[in-house]
């Protein structure tokens, strides 16, 4: 077999079904969407922010990886009003109620007998966990906006998520599904009889930023699907901790935001993780190599934003494959381990699936 | 919520950019806006075919997705040269990422009960250029974007690199392994149709 032969094959294949596509008219993009609504959105929270005269001063606003380019708004570091709480996914994020925590919805395994889902009110997960391939059969006359499950499974929450639906509202008894898009995502709000007044506050407190409520930029070098490394320093002699934000980001490439979650340390909770990581063996891993499937690489990498007296400091963690696993500080690499790698997650930030060794020690639930 | 209602998606999509009306666009001074117009209006096509040939989903709407993430740098794009590049490789992502969304499925139910698929001979019977086609569909989507990069557009290992935003050594391991695995294929089926049929 010559090498012409195959490479000749390639050729003839890819030209004969070029070939046969016929293109389709394109849409030429004019500017970014929903302007009005953005600007009712920034308008609101001026008067959240200038009602609280509260600033938070966590941004690592000089190491935003975005910043060159044209975003719908500057990042306003409001506080959330007394009693809520920012979340946040990729560029979007919202004011919910402080007590909404996170959790899974219904997915189209939802009849699965021992899966719990959530009888309060809620913020979902952004995308879904791992689900099973089975039919879940009932006939159902509720709106798709509300999900695959049936209703007796429904709590109130809140999702972003990729767009899916046009803006609107669906309603099926004393249920509300209220749908907005931002840019490139969307927001849902299921409410019922009880939680329907607040969704105008959380539907106008949705803003798009680069850097979020936690100090994460939006968009991070560690996108790629290559294993990055930061701007070197040295963990061991970094000045005293004040805080740390923890980012997660989807690697699906530097081109878009792949902020999958974030939450922030306060002093104490961040010095455990930076004694829990100093703790760790020098060299990185666990990896397996050898378990490797040609061509993959893994799915998510996180930034740990330090804030010190002497500014902000990015580590770089990769805790999901069979290889390039470790906390990076550009000088070292040192071993993920199940105390440091439990220490980084909790809230919106969560490692739900893996490969290798390293999966043992950090794989939620 | 939301987990897996995505009938609306290509319509949400669809209806989010709008035409340019270039009838009310002034020749002069010429805006980032009239570039990328013309710029689509020329690499549109072109860009189809090659979403077409990189990834299953629908061509047309991978590429006016990757458009509608280009347009806000376009000025910067346009003069770096590099927006052809640029728009490839989020189609390429694009592509990537479904993939990877697929990958998550779990299959629980019993496979026993399952109707045994049937292990045929990938190159029995098939023309060369058919039996590439079909590895193409079972490579991975950046191993399929670096051999249609390659043997489609032409384009050199350190162009396929960038575009691809991976190592250069990375870009040849992907297309000698692709080429690898149809040279096996094919002397197969080359011995095949020599030694019979396996019946």
């Amino acid at each position: 077999m010559s090498e012409d032969r195959a490479e000749r094959a390639f050729r003839d294949a890819l030209a004969k079904r070029a070939e046969e596509t016929t293109p389709k008219p394109l849409d030429v993009p004019t500017r970014r969407r929903t302007p009005r609504l953005m600007l009712a959105a920034a308008a609101a929270l001026l008067v959240v922010a200038g009602g609280l005269g509260i600033l938070q001063s966590m941004r690592g606003g000089e190491q935003s990886q975005v910043a060159t380019d044209p975003q719908p708004h500057e990042t306003d570091p409001a506080a959330p009003a007394a009693g809520w709480q920012w979340i946040s996914w990729r560029d979007l994020e919202v004011q919910v109620p402080a007590e909404w925590q996170y959790a899974f919805s219904p997915a189209n395994d939802w009849c699965v007998d021992h899966i719990e889902y959530p009888d309060g009110p809620y913020v979902a997960f952004p995308g879904t966990r791992i689900t099973m391939m089975i039919a879940c059969e009932e006939e159902f006359t509720h709106p798709a906006e509300f999900g695959p499950a049936p209703e007796r499974l429904w709590a109130p929450h809140v999702a972003l998520h990729e767009r899916q639906f046009d803006d609107g509202v669906a309603t099926h008894g004393d249920w509300t599904a209220t749908i907005r898009t931002f840019g490139d995502l969307q927001l849902t709000v299921i409410t019922d009889a009880d939680t329907t007044p607040l969704v105008d506050s959380i539907v106008e407190s949705a803003r798009q930023v680069q850097v979020d409520h936690a100090g994460c930029d939006v968009t991070s070098p560690v996108q790629a699907t290559d294993i990055q490394r930061p701007d070197p320093f040295d963990l061991a002699t970094m000045a005293e901790v004040d805080q740390a934000a923890i980012c997660l980001y989807n690697r699906i490439g530097t081109e878009q935001p792949g902020l999958a979650g974030s939450r922030t340390l306060g002093q104490a909770e961040a010095r455990e993780l930076l004694a829990a990581v100093l703790e760790a063996p020098v060299g990185g891993g666990p990896d397996e190599p050898e378990s490797c499937l040609e061509g993959s690489y893994g799915d998510t990498a996180f930034v740990v934003r330090w804030h010190t007296g002497e500014g902000v400091r990015d580590m770089y963690a990769y805790a999901d494959w069979c290889f390039g696993n470790g906390f990076d500080d550009g000088t070292n690499l040192r071993e993920v381990t199940w105390e440091n790698c439990r220490m980084l997650q909790g809230g919106a930030v969560h490692l739900w699936a893996g490969a290798g060794p390293v999966s043992g020690r950090c794989l939620a639930g | 919520m939301c987990g897996g209602l995505q009938r609306n998606a290509a319509r949400s999509r669809t209806s989010s950019v709008s035409s340019v009306n270039l009838g009310t666009v002034h020749p002069k001074p010429r805006t980032p806006q009239v570039d990328f117009s013309e710029w689509v209006a020329a690499r549109g096509a072109a860009l189809q075919r090659f979403a077409r040939l990189v990834s299953d989903q629908e061509a047309a709407d991978l590429v006016q997705e990757a458009l509608s993430r280009a347009y806000p740098r376009w000025q910067k794009l346009a003069e770096s040269g590099s927006a052809e590049a640029y728009v490839r490789r989020s189609i390429v992502n694009a592509s990537v990422s479904a993939w990877r969304k697929d990958r998550r499925l779990v299959a629980v139910a019993d496979p026993s009960v399952l109707p045994h698929a049937v292990q045929e001979d990938p190159a029995s019977g098939l023309g060369d250029a058919e039996v590439a086609w079909r590895l193409c569909l079972e490579l991975p989507p950046q191993q399929r974007a670096a051999v249609v990069l390659r043997f489609y557009e032409d384009l050199s290992f350190a162009q396929i690199a960038e575009t691809l935003d991976c190592p250069e050594s990375t870009a040849r391991s992907h297309v000698h392994r692709a080429l690898s695995t149809l040279r096996r294929r094919l002397d197969a089926a080359g011995a095949d149709e020599l030694g019979g049929s396996h019946e």
